[in-house]
């Protein structure tokens, strides 16, 4: 058996649509003895008012597959940016597939066994009913993969699902619900599908009054996945079991959950705009996956990243850095922060978040360390007898209030502390420590 | 508008790409690749006072999720273009003579025909085996008859 590749994008590929790619592909794949791939480029978004591809009557095998993926470093999960790009749909990442029209069952269909979605980004922005990224009606299906997707919907009248699908495994795969009457992932019979470590949400604001996961009967497997935003986590928890998920609602199905959690705590913006569901630090989905070498053999993450980075897998798609991919290092010197020139007299990295500090907004994209010595910040100078790092919460600093806007902790270690020669005061919920020493590590206390 | 149509089914099943079918719909001077323009099995159609209306029926699917039945094979378009009905149907049969055929939207919709299919009915539960009469359970027996006494 070989593989025949079409390339899709342009008229310089093999073809300008997906749709005749696909329809240069024999019915037969079996006779014809090949695999077939369908290789997208990014040469422009591939928009259409009515369903992009339907996958139908083909006969495959296991060594007769069709795979639609995207050629190197045209997918969003590929992009030199992929790390640090939003994690939602944008066709300026890579590869996009987006249906404007009403009543699109689907912007993929399929029904064809041995068929693999990879790499790819899929919106229905229709405003009537049916909207789906991805529709399979067949509970049969076998070797039916989605991998590394993002799949979404938009905020037409009536939502229906992101993905419709009665088997198959989904992995790595991001799924938003923008409608508010809409649910996340559809299945009728379940008995085939399995979802692992994929993000399955509806945007903070927009109020869903449905399930992240409907289901009409049960055996679908959920492992590792994050659930946010819905109204209810599952609309029947028996249909379901699994065990590693989280959700800001309950979960009544399988162990080892995170339950209740806190949505904007989670993600690093949850609202409709400018949506970006990778983990920030200090979820709790962050190294409490299970290892699932079953579902994702590679143990990788929607854009590659080897899983774990902590002491285990992160739930959801995204596996969590703690340092970041490409640390950011300011050596001694002058830097203007949001409009404000500061010294830098030692070097400094920091993390990802937009931070507040002396009433001057940034954006810092690495986790911000000091170490001991001497800082001088916006005209203010600090002298540090200890490592500290930030988190969220408004802090007063030598009489100057700053705001630090990520989820990360202040820890102040053992030691003897000033900032600007002004004698620090710590509290630590009720036990007020005050004084220039600390007895103990302190976390999360407020400085005055 | 420029529709990349299908001239030959690719297959005999019912969810295979039929004669007729709209491959895509793509605007006017779409930027066909050379296979596009080639393929022997495909014909495009140049249709420049086609109304996106007519492109979205076209392009509808046989049924939509509300209508579906799980488990079930549908035909992929509720609509195909008969090709036999087309101004000039020689040009799309035998030899592609013509990289595209210039139709107007009104001819387009004169050959366009409903797809026409009823999806067979669902295998009936069998019946359930009867169960067998019992047999009936025997009259009672009568009273032992007395030992008689001894002499």
């Amino acid at each position: 058996m070989g593989t025949v590749t079409y390339t899709v994008g342009t008229s310089s590929r093999n073809y300008s649509t997906l749709a005749a790619a696909y329809a240069a592909v024999p019915s037969n794949l079996v006779l014809a003895g090949n695999n077939y791939v369908l290789q997208c480029y990014n040469d422009s978004e591939f928009v259409s008012s009515s369903q992009l591809l339907n996958i139908s009557g083909n006969v495959t095998s296991s060594s007769a597959t069709l795979t639609i993926n995207c050629a190197s470093g045209q997918s969003f999960g590929t992009n030199a940016s992929a790390e640090t790009n939003a994690l939602s749909y944008n066709a300026s990442n890579g590869v996009g597939f987006r249906c404007t029209g009403s009543y699109v069952l689907g912007v993929f269909a399929n029904s064809v066994n041995y068929v693999t979605l990879s790499g790819l980004q899929l919106a229905n922005n229709g405003t009537g009913n049916e909207e789906t990224a991805i529709y399979n009606n067949s509970s049969s299906l076998t070797n039916f993969l989605i991998d590394g997707c993002i799949l979404e919907t938009g905020t037409g009248s009536n939502g229906y699902s992101v993905l419709t699908t009665l088997s198959g495994l989904v992995r790595n795969t991001l799924i938003v619900q923008r409608n508010t009457s809409g649910v996340g992932v559809f299945t009728a019979y379940p008995i085939l599908l399995r979802l692992a470590n994929c993000t399955i949400v509806a945007p903070s604001d927009r109020t869903s009054s449905n399930s992240g996961l409907t289901g009409s009967a049960g055996g679908a497997t959920i492992t590792n996945c994050a659930i946010f935003g819905f109204a209810s986590s599952a609309n029947n928890s028996t249909f379901f079991s699994g065990s590693n998920n989280a959700s800001d609602q309950t979960i009544g199905f399988g162990s080892a959950n995170q339950a209740s959690q806190t949505y904007s705590a989670t993600f690093n913006v949850t609202t409709n705009s400018g949506s970006d569901f990778k983990l920030i630090s200090g979820s709790s989905c962050i190294n409490n996956g299970t290892t699932d070498t079953t579902d994702i053999p590679a143990a990788i993450d929607i854009v590659g990243t080897s899983r774990p980075q902590g002491s285990a897998w992160c739930i959801s798609a995204w596996e969590f850095m703690s340092s970041g991919p490409t640390p950011i290092t300011a050596g001694v010197g002058a830097y203007t922060w949001a409009g404000v020139t500061a010294n830098l007299a030692l070097s400094i990295a920091a993390n990802v978040g937009a931070y507040s500090w002396a009433g001057k907004t940034a954006n810092v994209t690495q986790l911000i360390n000091a170490g001991v010595g001497s800082y001088t910040w916006a005209g203010v100078t600090a002298n540090l007898a200890n490592s500290i790092d930030a988190t969220i919460g408004a802090y007063t600093w030598a009489g100057v209030t700053a705001v630090v806007g990520n989820s990360l902790t202040i820890n102040a270690g053992i030691g003897a502390y000033q900032w600007s020669g002004v004698t620090t005061v710590c509290w630590m919920g009720l036990q007020p420590l005050t004084g220039t020493n600390f007895a103990n590590t302190v976390k999360g206390g407020v400085w005055n | 508008m420029e529709l990349l149509i299908a001239v030959v089914a690719n297959g005999a099943a019912v969810n295979n790409i039929q004669a007729g079918e709209v491959i895509t719909i793509q605007p006017d001077n779409w930027g066909w690749t050379q296979a596009e323009l080639t393929n022997p099995n495909w014909q495009i159609i140049s249709s420049v006072d086609m109304l996106q209306t007519q492109a979205n029926t076209l392009m509808m699917g046989f049924s939509m999720a509300s209508q579906q039945l799980f488990n079930t094979v549908y035909p992929r378009k509720k609509n195909i273009i008969s090709i036999s009905l087309l101004p000039n149907p020689a040009l799309f049969n035998g030899t592609r003579t013509q990289s595209k055929v210039t139709v107007a939207a009104a001819a387009v919709t004169t050959a366009t025909i409903a797809v026409v299919y009823t999806p067979p009915a669902p295998t009936p539960i069998p019946a359930p085996t009867p169960i067998p009469t019992p047999t009936p359970v025997p009259a009672a027996l009568g009273s032992p008859a007395q030992i008689p006494a001894p002499n």
